[in-house]
């Protein structure tokens, strides 16, 4: 019998997450519930009457009713089975830079000020906002070296097309026709993605021993076809390029441009720029580096730097500082007069919140403070990578001994080998204990991979708990494989079956498409139409499932 | 072959297989290597691999699939399948104490008509003899358990091959392929020389990593294989000649333009028809001009692109071709499996390795190229 | 020396030496050794100091917003594809959720509510657009526009797109950068009012069409009532329909697919996201349950899935190879973090107003606008153009003596935001602007309107 009344709790935490066992919104429904009454007009239902048909609605949309505590009730229940970074110690969503999303800054998009300004308001009414744009774009030139930044790009594939974009434009505008893209196999997807959708041919650079390309490869593939070379440095392994500059340079010598996906920038801001590497185009992801909050999936915010030679193919409108006004303030307009501009990539100018977000992130930590980001997420994931490659089972390929900047990509496959686990399975697993990570991006060319970033929001205390999480999985992987191979058990729910709703005829995408493939429900809507004999046959793309 | 509620598992062990490699040989073809290899102590490791590879099928299956192992007697597999609780039916084959690769082959042959899926254990030599019985369309996935293991038919370890067989009962599996079953000279090898050649090809799973991503359908094999094939063909210009080197990527390459491909042999293209089918040397000397291109692809599951077992490619025609004169075609997936290590190059001629140089531009598809670095085998 | 910043724990000195001593290095310069000295930066960052109090920072950050003005501070009439809908406040509290707002990329496990919230959102858009297949967010209806015309390309293998109806220029413009690679767009039948000839489309429509690309409401507010006739056209020559349609309104409107249209696509700015002075948007799309339409969307799919207990629900990507994420340059164009937060705020606001609730709110901005119409109508000087057509939410006065600068700014004086100015976005308009009135415009207001451009015009005349 222990002393203290209150006994100290195990090392590891008897996590487990809530588990509502919620039906879906349309179980909730009750005939005449309503959630929100919006404004009625009493010539409402007469308009609707006076619509012609065949513009008029047919048949009331099968929505359900539900009073309004109980949606929020549902929602709630929803949240509380969410584990979000505020939540966890979220560490393994490596390249994703989970760190803290500020409260204060959140009050700042609340402001109507922002959360009510209309986008074609007179551009005197909102200084503010164009204030704070500016500004950000001036902070973001100095962090990169670069000369101009556009924030309209949504997100960080949203920015990688807006700077093919302006690569495509720029040698159009000089005549020359290049057709081909150079990147990696370990920069995100979306870089070679948006320049097949540009119509670009796309060569992919495999790493070296070293974790990056060989600069020969790169030379063997360089050519006066080459539009642009697409690089991310470091990589998701972690590992820095150390002649970057020169592939740079080989770039620039057909005639090509560089461009620098800073997805991993988070743990170089104040050590080297992009421009000092001789880039003419990079790009950041603000919730990424600059703290705004993920949201799910968005929205986030994606920000491009140009060097001079590329400023007029910017999105347009830019914001420009104009004359002071009358009473001395500093005056903002937007520039829509750029004819060589590649046009808008979407409405307006750009995620306000996102930018609003994260112009207080960086006005709050000043250039001391990003320092510290930097050194501390790096110190961080070399703690880290040190203290994880201690749990049995865990390699970190390439370059051992070196040095790792924002994240690192392991590898279980020595525990795989050994005991059939896999990194999935010990990625369920983790969800057991409050945590989860991701893999990889494909195609896996580190196998059984997990890439782990810490950055610089989690104490030492927190890194050392996800070590012990690991370090437990690891041990039962080898001595009660089952448990892990069955998890999660203490998760919102269980595993799930694969196989039995993945293929077109059973794949249910909606609770709609659920109803009438596996509950028979008829449909009142006319026929759809199917392509007919005469029509073109249409271009396959076969499901993978199909058996 | 077997109703839908019971899954058919055929066993099958090379009983020499792995003798080889702790007693220091390089393999263990042959009665006198084996003999040599029992009296400095070696063990055979096949046995062992499939037993683990049961263990690990059988805690994954679960409840989930009633599970019908059948087998050969003892040594091909029966004390395995018994051992591992398995429901086994036996063969009605003669097997005698001390099997050969026509007992092998026999066993292989009688399960490919009974099973769902053969699995074997051993290395490639068993590999070899497989798929002499079982032909390239049975599904079958090797247990690692021998020496050599240069086949791309193995799992990467016996664990891993129990838990893709056991995705493949549960019906997890929606994607085959065909993949390479190659084999060193041994001879060769003991005189300090890389012969790969290649035997033919056996259907095997997609490889674990499908499985455990758990996103149902990562780009399969098959369609990253078409998409190189289709690479190729829009890649190939008029009036150059293109000598295919064997493998399942240059196969499909044929069959694109509507030709019956060499399994194994070197087949030459020029304007999508085919003008030499399974060249020999001399052929390929005599026909393939400056600006003709050798098209090769990696082959086995360590990425051989090319050994001195290509002796269809003569150092002189490669070195005459030059750089430009040599190309690759490969699916992306299959580069990203490599898991970082270099596709290997050994012509036995330091100066034609060199003209390849340390990275080789492989078509992936369309307008796609990835570019890959290369080291001497 | 600086204090330890609240958001770098790690910077405090001694835990700071703890972890370094852990990993074996002398300083943290030692961890940055890959970096050569040649690509370091000399001196410090070109920044100002941080305001590390959060007192002072507020003060600084509000300060500047206050700045600006909102819509609140004004009656406004502006729309050109930002609207000023109601936001129910359950969708501020579900969405401002820490859950919610910061998790990521999860999986069915940890992220289990997310993903459910996600399918909800999806299926509730599917019973409010008649289709069995709803895309997680896009970007906004920009990017899902361009992603519907290119799919035709694809499918069909023609190039011709014909753009029906008035498109936001700016919209055009990216729809068309976007998708060069796999078609072209052609826009026909506009009269010079905006308004659509239907004979001169159908006649447009031939074998060499992969599609018709019509909005409903455009970008001019007004409603198609020939989406049948066009759908009839453009199947009869194998080519597609795809339509752009603001969900909002389908509450009173027919649901496009119901017309015959094979991909629906749009912006759900409206369904509880405010303004952001334009930051608020996130595209849906939408096809039948067809396999070949499935395969050609670039963004995931969220699908039901059994677990191993009976009755629980568990979520998975539908068809996650044909996405980019998957198969990089061999995927389905690309696709990345978006709107994921829009599409349950989205969902959200659907469940709220349930059907009834949807006709409630569409009834009474068909009322407003057409009660808009006939106030303005009666505003000498100026013409409302195609009256007669059917409107929601956003109509078209053209001023017959020009100066629609002018006539804005003189009604801003006022406090009015009368509406967007047409001259340079559509100059076939003439002297015009666009007029937006949404369920918050109430009929005092429009009436105020009304007066004020009557004063207005009638100074510019006499002057």
């Amino acid at each position: 019998m222990s002393a203290e009344p209150i006994a100290p709790k195990p090392a590891l935490r008897r996590f487990h997450q809530a588990s509502w066992d919620e039906p879906l919104l349309f179980e909730l429904s009750g005939e005449g519930q309503r959630g929100v009454l919006p404004p009625l007009d009493p010539a409402a239902e007469e308009a609707v009457r006076a619509l012609p048909a065949g513009v008029r609605r047919e048949r009331r949309p099968a929505l359900p009713e539900i009073g309004q505590a109980q949606v929020l009730q549902h929602y709630l229940r929803l949240s509380q089975e969410t584990l979000g970074a505020d939540l966890n110690v979220d560490v393994g969503q490596g390249t994703c830079t989970m760190k803290y999303s500020p409260k204060v800054n959140d009050s700042f998009v609340r402001m109507p000020e922002v959360s009510e300004a209309h986008p074609l308001q007179p551009v005197e009414t909102v200084q503010g906002i164009l204030e704070i744009m500016h500004t950000l774009e001036r902070w973001l030139c100095a962090i990169s070296g670069m000369e101009r930044f556009t924030f309209q790009p949504g997100a960080g594939s949203a920015a990688i097309y807006t700077n093919l974009r302006m690569i495509q434009a720029y040698h159009a505008d000089r005549g020359e026709e290049r057709d081909e893209i150079v990147t990696t196999i370990f920069s995100h997807p979306s870089n070679a993605a948006c320049a097949a959708t540009l119509g670009y041919k796309v060569i992919t650079l495999y790493p070296g021993e070293k974790g990056y390309p060989d600069l020969e490869a790169l030379r063997s593939v360089l050519s006066e076809r080459t539009a642009a070379l697409m690089i991310t440095n470091p990589e998701d392994t972690g590992i820095f390029n150390p002649q970057i500059d020169e592939f740079v340079r080989a770039t620039h010598r057909v005639g090509a441009l560089a461009c620098y996906d800073q997805a991993n920038a988070n743990g170089i801001l104040g050590i080297t720029r992009a421009r000092d590497a001789g880039f003419d185009l990079c790009h950041f992801n603000l919730h990424k580096t600059f703290s705004t909050p993920h949201a799910g999936g968005g929205p986030a915010a994606g920000a491009c730097g140009v060097s001079a030679d590329l400023v007029p193919y910017l999105p347009r409108p830019t914001v420009e500082r104009a004359a002071d006004g009358a009473d001395g303030r500093a005056r903002f307009v937007l520039d829509d007069d750029r004819p060589l501009s590649v046009g808008k990539v979407r409405p307006f100018y750009g995620v306000t919140a996102n930018i609003v977000r994260a112009f207080a992130w960086i006005a709050s930590l000043g250039a001391n403070g990003l320092d510290q980001v930097a050194r501390t997420a790096v110190l961080n994931n070399n703690y880290l990578m040190t203290r994880l490659l201690e749990v049995p089972g865990v390699e970190a390929p390439y370059s051992p001994g070196t040095r790792r900047i924002e994240q690192v990509r392991y590898s279980w496959r020595e525990l795989t080998d050994a005991t059939g686990i896999t990194s999935a399975d010990i990625g369920e697993r983790a969800a057991d204990f409050g945590v989860h990570y991701w893999t990889s991006h494909h195609p896996y060319v580190v196998p059984e991979p997990a890439t782990i970033e810490p950055a610089e929001s989690y104490t030492k205390a927190e890194l050392d708990e996800f070590v012990g999480i690991l370090a437990q999985i690891a041990h039962e992987a080898r001595t009660s494989p089952e448990v892990v191979r069955d998890a999660p058990h203490a998760s919102t729910i269980h595993r799930v079956r694969p196989g039995e709703m993945d293929r077109p005829e059973t794949w249910a995408p909606t609770w709609r498409a659920y109803r009438a493939k596996h509950r028979g429900e008829q449909r009142p809507e006319p026929e759809r139409w199917v392509p007919g004999a005469d029509s073109p046959p249409r271009v396959h793309r076969e499901p993978a499932t199909h058996r | 072959m077997s109703d839908g509620a019971t899954f058919r598992l055929g066993v099958l062990v090379n009983p020499v297989a792995g003798l080889g490699g702790a007693a220091g040989l390089a393999g263990s073809d042959g009665p006198e290597v084996q003999d040599l290899a029992r009296r400095r102590g070696g063990r055979p490791r096949a046995s062992e691999a499939m037993r683990l590879a049961l263990d690990a099928l059988v805690q994954h299956v679960g409840i989930g699939v009633r599970l019908e192992a059948v087998a050969a007697h003892a040594p091909l597999g029966l004390v395995e399948a018994r051992g591992a609780g398995l429901r086994t039916e036996v063969l009605d084959l003669d097997v005698p104490a001390t099997t050969g690769p026509e007992h092998t082959e026999a066993a292989a042959r009688a399960l490919a008509e009974r099973c769902d899926l053969v699995l074997f254990a051993g290395g490639d030599g068993t590999a070899r003899d497989v798929r002499r019985g079982l032909g390239p369309d049975t599904p079958v996935l090797g247990v690692p358990g021998g020496v050599k293991m240069h086949s791309a038919v193995f799992a990467t370890s016996a664990r891993t091959a129990g838990v893709l067989a056991a995705s493949v009962a549960l019906g997890e599996v929606g994607a085959w392929s065909r993949r390479e079953v190659v084999d060193l000279d041994e001879e060769a090898r003991r005189a300090g020389d890389l012969r790969v050649e290649l035997f033919g090809y056996l259907t095997v799973p997609d490889r674990p990593r499908h499985v455990q991503d758990r996103k149902i359908g990562v780009q399969t094999s098959t369609a990253s294989s078409l998409a190189s094939a289709r690479g190729l063909v829009a890649a190939m210009r008029p009036g150059v000649r293109y000598a295919l080197g064997p493998g399942a990527t240059t196969a499909a390459v044929c069959e694109l333009l509507g030709e019956e491909p060499t399994l194994l042999g070197v087949d030459v293209v020029e304007d999508g028809r085919i003008v030499a089918a399974d060249a020999t040397a001399a052929v390929l000397d005599r026909i393939m001009r400056t600006g003709d291109v050798v098209v090769v692809s990696p082959i086995g599951g360590q990425g051989f692109l090319l050994g001195r077992g290509n002796q269809q490619f003569s150092p002189g025609l490669l070195a005459r071709l030059g750089r430009d004169g040599i190309w690759c075609v490969a699916a992306q997936e299959k580069l990203a499996a490599l898991a970082g290590a270099p596709l290997l190059v050994d012509t036995g001629v330091p100066t034609v390795d060199a003209i390849v140089g340390g990275h080789v531009r492989c078509v992936t598809g369309e307008g796609r190229w990835a570019v890959y670095p290369v080291a001497a085998g | 020396m600086a204090r330890v910043h609240p958001y770098v724990p790690n910077s405090a000195p001694g835990v700071r030496r703890e972890m370094l001593d852990a990993i074996g290095v002398a300083s943290d310069e030692d961890l940055y050794e890959a970096v050569p000295a040649r690509l370091r930066l000399a001196g410090p960052l070109d920044l100002p100091a941080g305001i590390d109090s959060e007192a002072e920072l507020v003060r600084h950050v509000r300060g500047l917003l206050r700045r600006g003005a909102s819509t609140e501070d004004f009656v406004s009439f502006l729309g050109a594809g930002a609207f000023r809908h109601h936001v129910p406040s359950v969708c501020d509290e579900v969405n401002g959720r820490a859950e919610f707002l910061t998790a990521y990329a999860g999986e069915t496990y940890e992220e289990h509510g997310r993903h459910q919230a996600l399918f909800e959102y999806c299926s509730l858009m599917a019973e409010l657009l008649e289709m069995d297949v709803v895309t997680v967010p896009t970007y906004d209806g920009f990017q899902a526009a361009s992603t519907a015309v290119s799919m035709t390309g694809r499918l069909t293998g023609r190039r011709e797109v014909l753009v029906v109806g008035a498109v936001d220029p700016d919209k055009l413009e990216r729809m068309a950068t976007y998708s060069a690679a796999t078609v072209d767009l052609r826009p026909v039948g506009s009269r010079q009012d905006g308004t659509v000839d239907v004979d001169a489309v159908l006649a447009e429509i031939t074998g060499r069409t992969a599609a018709v690309y019509l909005e409903t409401p455009d970008f001019l507010g007004r409603v198609n009532a020939h989406v049948g006739a066009i759908a009839r056209a453009a199947h009869a020559q194998g080519a597609l329909l795809v339509v752009s349609a603001d969900p909002i309104s389908l509450g009173v409107l027919q649901p496009p697919a119901a017309a015959g249209a094979d991909i629906v696509c749009g912006d759900i700015q409206s369904l509880g996201i405010h303004l952001q002075f334009g930051g608020g948007h996130g595209g849906y799309l939408a096809v039948h349950d067809d396999v070949d339409l499935v395969m050609e969307l670039p963004s995931r799919l969220i699908g039901l899935a059994p677990t191993v207990v009976d009755g629980e629900l568990g979520f998975i990507d539908l068809a996650y190879e044909r996405t980019s994420l998957a198969a990089r340059d061999e995927g389905v164009e690309w696709v990345g973090t978006a709107a994921a937060l829009w599409g349950l705020t989205a969902g959200v606001f659907l469940a709220l107003h349930g059907p009834d609730g949807m006709a409630e709110l569409g009834g009474t901005v068909l009322a407003r606008t057409r009660y808009a119409i006939e106030r303005l109508r009666g505003v000498p000087g100026l013409t409302v153009l195609a009256p007669d057509e059917v409107h929601f939410r956003e109509l078209v006065v053209r001023l017959d003596s020009g100066d629609v600068g002018g006539v804005l700014a003189r009604l801003a004086d006022q406090g009015i935001l009368g509406g967007v100015d047409l001259t340079r976005r559509v100059p076939d308009l003439g002297e015009s602007f666009l007029v937006c009135v949404t369920e918050l415009t109430s009929r005092e207001e429009i009436d105020l309107l009304a007066a004020a451009l009557t004063q207005v015009l009638a100074e510019g005349a006499a002057a």
